[in-house]
């Protein structure tokens, strides 16, 4: 996992902060690092339920009635409502992350592209910044 | 120094562009030649308030204030080499500087957190890029940050550099955060003044320069206006988020400006988060308790400005909490309360990416 640590030199003055995992500076900094915090300079990190809940009314209602003829609709709705898997057990999404992440990246190009979602509001919807109450902290 | 239009002309493959956005041992996947564009972390910012009160009689008093500034950009630089495959590269991405909050009653000195260095170590090549350096005051004085630059800055290190946004003293008003320097140096961070200023965009104006379409060719580059301040006086409800984050590449966050005026309430304003390369939005809270009665419980009402992220490399944007209590008391020792404060928003962490050619 990602986190903030600082870097010392062999006086143990700081030399700055990074952005790395505890094995590239266990590797590269041997006894010279210090955690100082998850990263929480990065993108943030939204609830699937809050992403949806960005959509208007009807733009919720144009995805809910493509999901069954819309590759990209039914991609979306499963992963911002969670889903039942093959084996009936309700699996609850995870975060989304801000980042343009490859495959929500897709998802929301494809409900643009297929013209559910304009591109105007999918920028919208990617970069309107996160409330506490979006977070998956809150 | 080469020009720009070297990083912006469009790649042969520019689908085998990757973001490192962690610190890595990075090993070259194919032969060939290879732009390594290293961005240093933004430095984030201090927040700032001022707490006024008006008497019958003594008229509008500054009760205190503590300033502060936005967050300067980290500093940009690109070295082209040819690489062989399977070669290591040792990448450090250089973190963001934390954002730092200014409350009335607990006035502070110091800095925000400043960004901190990226750098490509490997053969045939040592990119080394500083962070942006974080906002701050002294007393009631604002200090200014200072942007990012390169260690040993010579166009034999580099094929191209530039340094960083720096970011003037906040006086009034929220203010954004600088940008990191695409087009030449990055854009000093504005002062705003009355409203929530957006953070800084790439571009030193609102349309793309002369020569470059909206779309360049690249796929982390689109030119786009810098985020807009927001202005929404008498507003009804008590806390708004802007609508005008920097939605692609280079677009500065929104500043917002939250009015309470001539109403009793508070006041709650944050600026839109930066994209890749962009300041933070400044967020600027203004809450005047008058009604043209006196008001005995002003002091409870409180102004808090939050300044947003900046993106990669970006510098924070400030938040600004301005309240204005008025009593017939006309009582100077009257406290108009601790409820004032300003949020800095935390630099964006650095960033390198690595471009096939």
């Amino acid at each position: 996992m990602e986190n903030i640590y600082e870097i010392l030199d062999e006086r143990g003055a700081s030399l700055g902060n990074i952005v790395a995992t505890e094995d590239f500076v266990s590797t590269k900094y041997p006894g010279r690092y210090r955690f100082v915090s998850t990263d929480n300079t990065v993108p943030p990190v939204i609830k699937p339920d809050s992403l949806k809940g960005r959509l208007t009314d009807e733009e919720q209602t144009v995805i809910e009635a493509a999901k069954d003829t819309n590759e990209y609709a039914k991609q979306f709705l499963y992963a911002v409502d969670g889903a039942v898997n093959k084996d009936g057990v309700f699996v609850a999404p995870g975060p989304v992350s801000l980042t343009p992440v490859p495959s929500w990246t897709s998802m929301i190009n494809g409900l643009v592209s297929t013209n559910l979602l304009t591109q105007e509001r999918a920028d919208m919807v990617f970069s309107q910044i996160v409330t506490f109450a979006e977070s998956p902290f809150y | 120094m080469s020009s720009y239009s070297q990083f912006n002309s469009s790649p042969t493959n520019p689908l085998a562009s990757e973001y490192v956005t962690t610190s890595q041992v990075y090993t070259a996947r194919a032969t060939g030649w290879v732009n390594f564009v290293a961005v240093g972390g933004g430095g984030g910012a201090k927040g700032f308030w001022g707490a006024f009160r008006w008497g019958i009689n003594f008229g509008e008093q500054l009760y205190n204030n503590g300033a502060g500034s936005a967050g300067a950009a980290g500093g940009l630089a690109i070295k082209s080499i040819y690489v062989t495959a399977g070669t290591s590269y040792t990448i450090t991405i250089g973190a963001g500087g934390a954002g730092m909050t200014h409350y009335s009653g607990f006035n502070t000195n110091g800095r925000a957190g400043s960004g901190s260095v990226t750098s490509v170590v490997g053969p045939g090549i040592s990119l080394v890029v500083t962070g942006g350096q974080g906002g701050g005051s002294s007393g009631s004085i604002a200090l200014n940050a200072v942007g990012g630059s390169v260690a040993n800055a010579t166009n034999v290190t580099y094929d191209y550099y530039s340094t960083g946004g720096n970011a003037v003293g906040a006086t009034t008003g929220g203010t954004g955060g600088s940008s990191v320097g695409i087009f030449g140096n990055g854009k000093t961070s504005d002062n705003g003044y009355g409203a929530g200023t957006g953070g800084g965009s790439t571009l030193n104006s609102n349309s793309p320069p002369n020569g470059y379409p909206n779309e360049i060719g690249r796929n982390y580059t689109r030119q786009l206006a810098g985020g807009i301040a927001t202005t929404s006086n008498y507003c009804e409800t008590t806390s708004v988020t802007a609508a005008n984050s920097g939605v692609l590449s280079n677009c500065g966050g929104g500043g917002l400006t939250v009015s309470q005026s001539v109403q009793y309430g508070s006041a709650n304003a944050t600026g839109g988060r930066g994209a890749v390369f962009a300041g933070g939005g400044g967020g600027y809270a203004y809450s005047q308790n008058y009604n043209g009665n006196d008001d005995p419980n002003g002091q409870s009402w409180s102004a808090n400005g939050t300044g947003a992220a900046g993106g990669y490399g970006g510098g924070g944007g400030t938040g600004y909490g301005y309240k204005w209590w008025a009593t017939y008391s006309d009582n100077p020792l009257v406290d108009p309360g601790i409820y004032a404060s300003g949020t800095g928003g935390a630099g964006g962490q650095g960033l390198v990416i690595v471009e096939y050619l």
